[in-house]
């Protein structure tokens, strides 16, 4: 997989450059493969031994010295509400809207799409204090519900936009045959249409769960107090703290537990995120 | 019985695709529609199917009107050029799709499916993915997926043309033999003026959003209704050959030609008096002499070719360019070719069959006048 297959019918010249490139990639990954190895040797390693004793956070406290470390649950219970939400509301939507857009033709339509666009181009942080003042409005400040729309709201107009592109390659033809079968356009859209969109709908569930269960910035600047808690401010409370520092073990086990989830996610969908269209068959 | 009544269908203030279109369609016949692209045959079927909604105009199947019926309500079976076969369902699910939704039992719709690809033989591909299947099994799935409702009304949106020439054939003749055997009222959209002779009972030209013949294919071949329908059908295309009818309008004139009007086109000979008109001709219903003889026009010999089962002499009348087609025979080829590279490259040539006159300016088949 990693080193090109042996073909003696290849010319020389190219299999140098190509070791060349190997090698480059290979020296590049080199940091990156160091960092992986001292955090899991760190999550793993306790006392000069290898053992588990670093996650015995999941079942119990820690007491170390004079600070007892809290318990991950409820930052766990928030972050998979929160992912759950986001990436569900996400997809919904989006699914919906970008659905609207490619199919319907209605006034202000060209004019949606462009906002698309140019809502794509800002970064989301730009926003972040006009949102905390929209919070404050709104009494939604500090809550995690305030939290949830705004991080829906803000990678909607990506995944719609996605999503219509996908919506957009279904052939017409389609969708006719189905409603000439006796389907109306929303049968049609459950039975047929949602089908040829999997690896969309694969694709922008994959980037939705990703990004909310690694959102940081949201938490931390919409949540003043410490009310609600997710894995990300829990980790980093935890790293403040002075005596806690000193156990990188323990952080690391944490982390690594943080990043599991988002691994197994990536795995189940990849085959399907590949995919990419639908093609394969001709006038399919 | 399906009768469109002045259907109308514009897209935008501009753009006029369908305009004003009457056409009745008799119970299990089988009816072409027939035109150039964006000519509006693929609108009037997507009409018809209850697709696209009509600006203006009635369409009814039989007596009730269905033209703000959805397309479920209508009782059609489709077959798109595409396929248009649901990728994620397997042939015989694909197949059982409509029936599915009309509630009917998972045994009973199966079973249907199973009947329905048993006469069009694709039982074999029962359990396969659409995406495994050649063009033209993909195409009789789509038949079938048609069919399978039994539909009043059999719609077939250009079915052929994304397949290759010899299956076009072999798929063509599977049509028209379903077709035949459920006695489903059929309509076929098609630019293949080849195709829809072969299959049709009835054809329909249309052009620019009007129906310019509605016919049988013989009577659109040798009596087309105007210049339009005359170069489209036919391959080799009709010769138009230049011409004037006379004063009196008995005669029709051109260069080195003079011939008397039969008698079934002596009305419009008068009605169109002294006007510039085209006497139109297909080239195997002409006799090549290499003598001047009564009633025959001048042709200066250009070309003569061997195709195998006939010569093809092409050359000129006048300023008009003809082609001739003549039974294969090695001494006239011999014959013909040194004719063609003499001085006096001359050979006449006399009407043996069918021919039509059309107003040059109107484009009216003068021998339909009545």
């Amino acid at each position: 997989m990693f080193s090109p297959k042996r073909d003696e019918t290849r010319p020389g010249y190219e299999m140098r450059k190509e070791h060349i490139a190997i090698g480059v990639m290979i020296l590049l990954c080199l940091p990156i493969l160091a960092i992986y190895v001292t955090f899991f040797a760190q999550a793993f390693v306790a006392d000069g031994k290898l053992s588990l004793s670093n996650f015995r956070f999941l079942y119990t406290t820690i007491v170390m010295g004079q600070y007892t470390v809290p318990e991950m649950g409820p930052a766990f219970r928030n972050t998979v509400i929160f992912t759950l939400c986001v990436t569900a509301c996400e997809v919904v939507i989006s699914l919906m809207a970008g659905y609207a857009l490619s199919r319907m033709r209605f006034t202000g339509r060209n004019f949606l799409q462009k906002l698309l666009l140019i809502l794509r181009l800002f970064p989301g942080v730009l926003l972040l204090i006009s949102i905390l003042y929209v919070l404050m409005y709104t009494k939604l400040l500090n809550t995690l519900l305030g939290v949830v729309l705004v991080a829906i709201a803000l990678r909607l107009p990506g995944s719609t936009f996605i999503i219509r592109n996908f919506f957009n390659d279904i052939p017409k033809d389609i969708e006719n045959s189905a409603l000439v079968d006796g389907c109306n356009r929303l049968t049609a859209f459950f039975q047929v249409i949602i089908h040829m969109v999997k690896p969309g709908i694969a694709s922008i569930s994959v980037f939705a769960f990703m990004s909310a269960w690694s959102n940081y910035l949201l938490f931390n600047t919409l949540i003043l107090t410490g009310k609600v808690p997710i894995m990300a401010t829990y980790l980093r409370s935890l790293s403040m703290n002075d005596q806690m520092i000193a156990d990188y073990g323990v952080f690391s086990a944490m982390a690594l537990v943080y990043m599991l989830p988002v691994f197994v996610f990536f795995i189940i969908s990849q085959k399907s995120l590949m995919k990419g269209g639908f093609s394969g068959g001709k006038g399919i | 019985m399906i009768r469109i009544e002045n259907l109308r269908k514009e897209y935008d203030a501009k753009t006029v695709a369908l305009d004003g279109i009457d056409l009745v369609f008799e119970d299990s016949t089988f009816v072409a529609l027939l035109g150039p692209s964006g000519c509006g045959k693929t609108t009037t079927l997507n009409c018809i199917a209850g697709l696209l909604e009509p600006t203006s105009g009635k369409i009814f199947f039989g007596d009730k009107d269905v033209t703000q019926l959805q397309p479920k309500d209508r009782n059609i079976g489709m077959v798109f050029q595409s396929y248009a076969l649901y990728p994620h369902l397997k042939v015989i699910d694909n197949i059982a799709f409509p029936l599915k939704q009309k509630g009917m039992k998972k045994a009973e719709r199966y079973e249907k499916a199973r009947k329905i690809a048993e006469m069009l033989q694709i039982e074999y591909l029962l359990d396969r993915k659409p995406t495994q299947l050649s063009g033209g099994q993909q195409q009789r799935v789509s038949m079938a997926r048609a069919l399978v409702k039994e539909p009043d009304v059999l719609l077939l949106d250009e079915p052929m043309s994304n397949l290759d020439a010899r299956l076009k054939i072999e798929i063509r003749d599977e049509i028209r033999r379903v077709q035949q055997e459920t006695g489903i009222t059929s309509i076929i959209v098609t630019h293949d003026q080849e195709e829809a002779m072969a299959i049709a009972d009835k054809i329909a030209i249309l052009d620019n959003g009007r129906i310019q013949q509605y016919d049988t294919p013989e009577h659109l071949y040798h009596y087309p209704a105007n210049l339009f329908v005359a170069k489209f059908m036919g391959n080799p295309p009709m010769n138009f050959i230049d011409a004037a009818l006379s004063a009196d309008g008995t005669r029709v004139e051109g260069a080195g030609f003079s011939l008397p009007l039969e008698q079934h086109m002596a009305q419009g000979g008068k009605k169109f008096a002294g006007h510039a008109v085209k006497v139109g001709v297909r080239s195997h219903l002409m006799a090549v002499h290499t003598e001047k003889v009564p009633q025959s026009m001048e042709m200066r010999l250009q070309i003569a070719e061997n195709l195998g089962k006939e010569i093809l002499i092409s050359g000129m009348v006048g300023d008009s360019f003809v082609r001739v087609t003549v039974p294969e025979n090695h001494d006239t080829f011999e014959q013909y070719k040194a004719i063609s590279r003499s001085e006096k490259p001359l050979v006449y040539l006399t009407m043996t069959g069918v021919y039509n006159i059309f107003d040059t300016e109107s484009g009216v088949n003068i021998a339909l006048e009545k």
